[in-house]
């Protein structure tokens, strides 16, 4: 039996696999182009491996992935997970394409392939992933087990095949390897004031001298505001040069779809806890400059990245128009209202800390709803 | 024109279209299904494609533009919210004590598409003049195989036949109505189209096929009224956005009072646009289960004075979810 905590991580690991569903139906309904080919691994080391972590048995296992992957996405969800995608991979891009030598630290990235993009696509960047320890071992036997994402990683390891709850346990969850670290860790414990030694395995293979950039995609908003805060300031403390923060998350703006989200998600066990705390983009702002002490302070939601914002702004659009009229043609849009509301509540935030001159400039190459704080 | 459209209106006697067509159908057995469909108890198969094939023989006779008379409520989308479509007549009036004009959408999206659907057939049924419905964008094959009615059908009877059965009788839904005759209220689920100046050329188009991708048929179940000039590319990749001189124009042209229109979610539940030429109703409270925006339905009385009541979602009743329901989709 799983005590309440143990419950509520259950349900917040849950959420990678909702994810990858949905990067899954994208990426089937052919919005991500070219095709992203490291998907299918990640879910056949979900398939073979979610029986054998904790609060799963094989049959709860074999039901939760069907339900999962076996339900047709609706359009609006498809467009949305590949415009978080297209728009995260943007950011990260003009990082990687400006600093050349950098690291991208993906926070409980969980199944996400962006690791694998840009390590294929970029030669000198370092890419690290923390996560649940049993979430990185999902990602660890997917990686072992395939031969191209293996290359990718640069990892010598043996292809692993786990028959049993031990063996998964036993499992070493980390992999490290010249330029890619996946690293087990609960970033909550950031909060509780650890010693300097807690804190090794998060720092053994970080650089501090390098332009990082740090990407939270749904994920800060399980932990609360003043984990939030610890989380931040730690990264922050332990770069000497450039540290910039891209965060993607669902924000409530107090009104009645945020309060029905909130009561729906409860149903699935899942509490989002800054999304009343931090209700908006102005609040968002507050706290990542006022609390957070970060600078250059960006901030969007979906609704203007998707184009159904109206805008006079001059500035180049998220998604080129040819991009737009491509997902267009996909699918049938049932609803654009719907669309508007339910992306309107996620945000784009960006912000970072730099004791010297250094600035990420690529970051100015989009259009941000509020950009005029720095 | 048809014959039915010209008749004048008449309550009594109620079954007038039914004895015409020679339709035998038992009021008891009709009553019956109706109540079972309202508790959401399975229908037999057989008893679908007979309700099916029956409203088509009316429908059949039905002009593409309807005439209504007034007092008439007008309803927007339902989704398949069965528990929110019984909140209303439960609020609003049973038909056929109080008349009722729907502008589409029964299916897709909600829980129990096929209920709400074979719930409103049933009525037509029974009470032919006193329910009129009218095609939205989702009574399509192409729109329910993405939307979740197929997935409905298939999932409730193993097989395809239902959603076929359905998907006939779309085909023979109007395609709008004018409520009051003369200076009236002109009601279509989507909006207008720039192959469209007159209500006489929709009255001509050939509308028994499955919706098409483009032209006037497609624009006034896909358009969208919004703050631009002329025409606009709608977002929705079919019909299109018009503007107030667009509405203006085609008020004017046709002698009519004010376009009712539904196809939005309006999170107030409805929204007069300009200058109260033009409005969207809604009818699905907290729409998907999600979207916490409240319902609302117009009432036409014979003065044609618009009446608004909004309404919210039936939540309290626990069978508006089902226990093994997909999941709510967001973003986590």
């Amino acid at each position: 039996m799983l005590s309440p905590l143990e419950k509520i991580d259950k349900a917040i690991r849950a959420t990678d696999l909702d994810a990858l569903a949905c990067r899954h139906s994208a990426n089937q309904a052919n919005y991500i182009t070219p095709q992203d080919p490291f998907i299918e691994p990640l879910i056949l080391s979900y398939k073979s491996n979610l029986q054998y972590c904790s609060g799963y048995t094989n049959l709860s296992a074999g039901r939760t992935l069907r339900s999962v992957f076996g339900e047709r996405k609706l359009p609006l969800i498809n467009r949305g997970t590949y415009l978080r995608t297209k728009l995260i991979d943007q950011v990260t891009e003009e990082f990687i394409k400006q600093f050349d030598v950098c690291q991208i630290l993906s926070l409980g990235g969980g199944s996400d392939t962006r690791g694998f993009r840009f390590l294929e696509k970029f030669e000198r960047v370092i890419y690290h992933e923390i996560d649940f320890p049993e979430s990185t071992k999902i990602k660890k036997v997917a990686i072992l087990r395939n031969e191209k994402l293996k290359s990718i990683v640069e990892s010598q390891g043996e292809s692993v095949d786990i028959t049993s709850k031990e063996q998964f346990q036993q499992l070493s969850p980390n992999l490290h390897t010249k330029r890619y670290h996946l690293q087990s860790y609960d970033l909550r414990k950031l909060s509780s004031g650890l010693t300097s030694e807690d804190v090794i395995p998060l720092l053994k293979h970080f650089d501090s001298s390098l332009p990082t950039l740090v990407l939270s995609e749904c994920v800060l908003c399980y932990a609360s505001p003043s984990e939030n805060e610890e989380i931040i300031k730690f990264w922050k403390h332990q770069c000497r040069g450039l540290v910039s923060f891209l965060i993607y998350e669902p924000m409530s703006l107090n009104d009645s779809f945020g309060a029905t989200m909130t009561k729906n998600l409860l149903q699935r066990g899942i509490n989002l806890q800054t999304f009343n705390e931090l209700p908006d983009l102005n609040s968002r702002l507050v706290f990542l400059s006022d609390i957070c002490g970060l600078s250059h302070i960006k901030l969007t939601n979906m609704s203007d990245v998707g184009g159904y914002v109206i805008y006079s702004s001059s500035k180049k659009p998220w998604i080129e128009v040819s991009d737009m009229k491509r997902i267009n043609k996909l699918e049938f849009i049932d609803e654009v209202e719907e669309i508007k509301l339910l992306f309107e509540h996620y945000c784009l935030c960006y912000a970072e800390s730099s004791p010297g001159d250094i600035t990420f400039e690529g970051v100015n190459e989009v259009r941000w709803e509020s950009d005029d704080w720095s | 024109m048809s014959r039915y459209d010209e008749l004048p209106w008449k309550f009594e006697p109620r079954p007038s279209t039914s004895q015409r067509l020679n339709i035998h159908t038992s009021p008891n057995t009709n009553a019956r299904t109706i109540q079972n469909i309202k508790q959401c108890k399975h229908i037999p198969e057989a008893d679908v494609e007979e309700l099916c094939s029956k409203v088509i023989e009316l429908l059949i006779q039905e002009a593409n533009i309807q005439h209504v008379d007034t007092p008439v409520t007008i309803c927007g989308d339902i989704h398949g919210q069965l528990h929110d479509l019984l909140t209303l007549f439960k609020t609003g009036g049973e038909c056929p004590g109080t008349q009722y004009l729907f502008l589409g959408d029964f299916v897709d999206r909600g829980f129990y598409s096929l209920e709400s659907f074979l719930l409103l057939v049933a009525l037509k049924v029974r009470y032919p003049d006193r329910i009129t419905l009218v095609r939205g964008n989702h009574e399509s094959r192409q729109i329910t195989t993405v939307y979740g009615f197929y997935d409905e059908c298939v999932r409730k009877y193993g097989s395809v036949n239902v959603w076929r059965y359905c998907c006939e009788v779309f085909d023979y839904l109007s395609l709008g109505a004018i409520v009051g005759g003369k200076g009236g209220v002109f009601c279509i689920h989507g909006g207008l189209s720039p192959d469209i100046e007159t209500v006489d050329q929709i009255r001509i188009l050939d509308r028994k096929q499955e919706v098409p991708h483009e032209g006037g048929m497609c624009d006034l179940l896909w358009s969208d009224p919004e703050d631009v000039q002329g025409w606009a590319i709608s977002p929705r990749g079919a019909g299109f956005l018009f503007g107030e001189n667009e509405v203006n124009t085609f008020l004017h042209h046709n002698n009519i009072l004010l376009i009712a229109r539904a196809h939005q979610l309006v999170m107030e539940g409805y929204k007069e646009m300009f200058n109260q030429g033009l409005v969207t109703v809604w009818l699905a409270p907290n729409y998907c289960y999600r979207c916490g925006n409240i319902a609302s339905v117009l009432t036409i009385d014979d003065d044609l004075n618009r009446e608004y009541k909004v309404f919210e979602a039936a939540t309290q009743d626990v069978g508006a979810i089902p226990s093994k329901k997909p999941a709510v989709e967001y973003f986590i």
